[in-house]
């Protein structure tokens, strides 16, 4: 029995398949592959994957994971090359590597980072250095059709805008997640103005060992606690 | 080359911002596992096939999976699939000017060579018009010029082909895989629309409307696969992203059906029955299995327990499935040849719920319809069921078969009550509740069957028996789902319509009838104005039809007689019940094809 956390990129191509679609892709990809999986107990055995944090419906990724659990011991280079040949156009392993750490990969990101191209606000010179002056940045946020207003301030760590390019860096994972479209809905209500970020890709997921930052795949993500 | 657009077709441009605002967007994007993508420059014969329904329903056909197969197998051709969007992308499309697309290339319908529908249901016509027009394409079929694609169609329901006669260009009657080639064939040739309908309407099963006369000797015979073990089937079905409403790996056991109950279609326009061997089944089981990574496995036949291998083939597939962790599921079941060892085979992996259609209340009406089972096989079946430590079943019934009574009406709800007590003494094993469900569907006279010649009950009639049985279920407290006889009675007039009921047909759709199958869309005021404007009376077509006249579909030859057919109804009247095909042949006709179970009969 053995976990192997892959690393995979999710493409233009797959970029209208939901999360739970994607979960189902990477089993049936499993089963023609022929790989002995990890099968959960009860009415209706599910291969166990644990996938992180869903990527919005239209947005890339460069940056995904899955922790897949197998019945038997495989190498991570066979489990790259035998998985990575069942997956449909789009959906491309980058990288695999044994799980040693307890934490599952979706209760162990911490940072999320994001690449977009940015509409609508072309006359302002830098939009990073203007949003990150402000103290907080109030927005309305939606959960289970009740609104209420968060600050999303404290939640970036980093924003980066150069010409009508823009890179952010904020908190990702079960707790708490900056969505770049929550931003520029609330960039758009501060300015009172429609900025939009289009084009979004995923283009990192970081875990947090001793205050510093890590590929989830990295040998010191993957071996230190 | 016959059409304008030489090399290469320009893909559709659809905009991120469209499908962001449509339901499920995978259902345009395509690039699924096992879809098949070719070079348009190269390729002769640029086929499409077209689902005239949303894609999760269009996707669970096993029929389209074949064709598709069997079409890109061909280095001189290739198939792409069209299926209608729905109403959301619909309006999206219309207002962005976006042509219908395929979902292999995103190449605009009106590029391709041939667009092939598939006529599943009748409620699905005015798609198939609003398919034609979302592509720019006029529907009639006169009104297209060579710039055009050719319009065929197949299916169950071309088996009457009238009511579309004005809109397809060519018919296939029967079944697909035996003619694609010569249809193929045709079209690579790229002659002109003309000259390629005249060389089509001499290949057998093909009905050219534009050319036949009905009146015409020969008939237009079906065709068929005589040997379904050498048949092609698809190696690599597609596999879905989204959930599609058959998810799973689907088995065709055999084709046809032994039974001959008289309301059914297809036991009759699929005669004579024609099995795969266990071996064809389980090598095509690995092979689909290993293709598409399926967890799940489905038998599909219209009645799957009278396969005669039937013993054989599921302890073999349960050897490969418990290996794998798949499921196995035998829908079709008939509750008097159902064994408590079939039953702990299903379960051995997964359970679900069974499922059984009585379709009538009474023996006197079960004998009427030769729906060949006894109240006290369906008891024995739930009491098997039941000490199994199954706790779901549904029921299947029709109401409005001829002949029924109230008190035929009143049977369904006896029926349904005495599984109940069956339950209370047998299954409370496992003290959970029984679900039990009873459903009901009202009679809709179809064509090539021996009840084409039945009126349909009117309105007042169907609501009068459906609020009647919900009655007596409320007071069994036994869940009631029952059918719209709405569209009940819209469907009972299109299946036997004729061409002047088309001209309706597109007067409906020009009204903004579509996905007329689906409740939220139907609307039923709609059609009713368009019938009117068109001059017809309902009951011409919902009536009772006389022996004597001239059906719009008689010119059509299934192999079965129309005196076999006549036979079978007044046995019917007399509650004369028919064997089945294994147990005796009846002479039917469809012996004239020269496979199937006619000729095992003989040998045996």
């Amino acid at each position: 029995m053995s976990t192997i956390r892959v690393k995979f990129r999710k493409g233009s191509e797959v970029k209208f398949i939901s999360h739970l679609d994607m979960m189902n892709t990477f089993q049936r990809a499993a089963r023609r592959a022929g790989l002995e999986a990890e099968y959960s107990q009860g009415f209706n055995p599910q291969m166990q994957m644990v996938f992180g944090a869903p990527l919005s419906l239209g947005f890339t990724s460069e940056a995904e994971y899955a922790d897949l659990s197998f019945a038997v011991e495989y190498d991570p280079k066979f489990i790259l090359e035998r998985l990575g040949r069942q997956l449909p156009p789009g959906l491309e392993l980058l990288g695999a590597a044994k799980r040693i750490v307890k934490k599952n990969i979706m209760a162990d990101i911490s940072y999320t980072e994001y690449t977009f191209t940015i509409s609508g606000a072309e006359d302002i010179e830098d939009l990073a250095e203007l949003v990150m002056s402000y103290e907080s940045l109030p927005v309305e946020k939606v959960r289970k059709g009740k609104a209420r207003v968060v600050d999303i301030k404290p939640m970036i760590v980093r924003f980066y805008t150069k010409g009508n390019t823009g890179s952010l860096l904020g908190a990702g994972g079960n707790e708490k997640n900056l969505n770049p479209k929550l931003l520029a809905k609330a960039i758009s209500a501060r300015l009172g103005r429609d900025i939009e970020f289009i084009n979004i890709n995923r283009s990192n997921q970081f875990v947090e060992r001793n205050g510093a930052m890590f590929d989830p795949i990295s040998t010191e993500a993957m071996e230190t606690e | 080359m016959r059409r304008g657009t030489e090399g290469n077709d320009m893909p559709v441009y659809i905009d991120d911002k469209i499908l962001m605002g449509v339901e499920k967007p995978a259902r345009y994007t395509g690039g699924e596992v096992n879809s098949v993508i070719k070079d348009h420059e190269s390729i002769g014969v640029k086929f499409a096939f077209c689902f005239p329904d949303v894609y999760e329903v269009a996707m669970s056909h096993l029929g389209g999976q074949i064709l598709y197969s069997i079409i890109n197998d061909r280095a001189d051709s290739l198939c792409e699939r069209i299926f209608a969007p729905w109403t959301d992308m619909e309006k999206a499309m219309r207002e962005n000017k976006i042509p219908l697309f395929s979902l292999e290339t995103k190449t605009a319908a009106s590029d391709f060579d041939c667009l092939g529908f598939t006529l599943q249901y009748e409620m699905s016509y005015t798609n198939i018009l609003n398919m034609l027009d979302l592509a720019g394409m006029k529907v009639r079929r006169q009104d297209r010029g060579e710039d055009m694609p050719l319009v065929c169609a197949g299916g169950p329901c071309a088996f009457n082909p009238e009511p579309l006669a004005d809109v397809v260009d060519f018919f296939l009657i029967g079944e697909g895989e035996e003619k694609i080639h010569s249809i193929l064939d045709i079209l690579a040739k790229k002659l002109k629309k003309s000259e390629t309908l005249v060389i089509l309407s001499e290949i057998e099963g093909i009905y050219v409307p534009g050319i036949h006369n009905r009146k015409d000797e020969p008939k237009v015979r079906k065709v068929l696969i005589k040997d379904l073990n050498s048949a092609p089937y698809p190696e690599k079905p597609i596999v879905p992203y989204i959930n599609i409403v058959h998810d799973r790996t689907m088995m065709e056991v055999f084709r046809g059906c032994i039974r001959g109950c008289r309301f059914c279609q297809a036991g009759f326009i699929y005669r004579p029955v024609r099995e795969k061997t266990p071996d064809r089944l389980i090598e095509e089981a690995t092979r689909k299995l290993d293709s598409t990574g399926y967890d799940d496995i489905s038998l599909a036949s219209l009645s799957t327990s009278d396969y005669s291998g039937l013993t054989e083939l599921t302890d073999r597939l349960i050897d490969l499935t418990d290996k794998r962790n798949i499921g196995l599921s035998l829908p079709s079941l008939r509750a008097d040849n159902f064994s408590m060892e079939l039953m702990d085979k299903v379960q051995k992996v997964r359970k679900s719920g069974l499922t059984f259609a009585p379709e009538a209340g009474t023996q006197r009406l079960r004998d009427v319809i030769n729906k060949n089972v006894t109240e006290e096989e369906m008891l024995r079946t739930a009491e098997i069921a039941f000490k199994g430590g199954w706790t779901t079943m549904k029921l299947y019934f029709m109401l409005g078969l001829p002949t029924e009574t109230m008190e035929d009406v009143k049977g369904i709800a006896d029926l349904a009550w005495k599984i109940k007590q069956m339950y209370r003494q047998h299954g409370n094993v496992s003290k959970k509740q029984l679900s039990l469900t009873v459903s009901t569907a009202f009679f809709v006279p179809k064509p090539f069957t021996p009840f084409q010649w039945e009126r349909q009950i009117t309105v007042p009639e169907m609501i009068e028996r459906q609020k009647y049985l919900y009655d007596l279920l409320k007071k069994a407290n036994i869940r009631y789902n029952w059918h719209d006889y709405k569209l009940s009675h819209m469907e009972g007039i299109v299946s036997r319509g004729d061409r002047r009921l088309g001209q309706a047909v597109i007067k409906a759709w020009e009204k903004g009838c579509r996905f007329d199958g689906w409740a939220e869309y139907f609307d039923y005021d709609k059609w009713m104005e368009a019938l009117g404007e068109c001059g017809i009376d309902e009951s011409e077509y919902t009536g009772e039809r006389t022996e004597e006249e001239d059906l719009p579909w008689d010119f059509i030859d299934i192999g079965v007689r129309k005196k076999f057919l006549l036979d079978e109804r007044k046995k019917a009247y007399d509650n004369v019940t028919s064997s089945n095909c294994r147990e005796e042949c009846l002479a039917c006709g469809a012996a004239c094809f020269g496979g199937g179970i006619c000729f095992e009969h003989n040998q045996g």
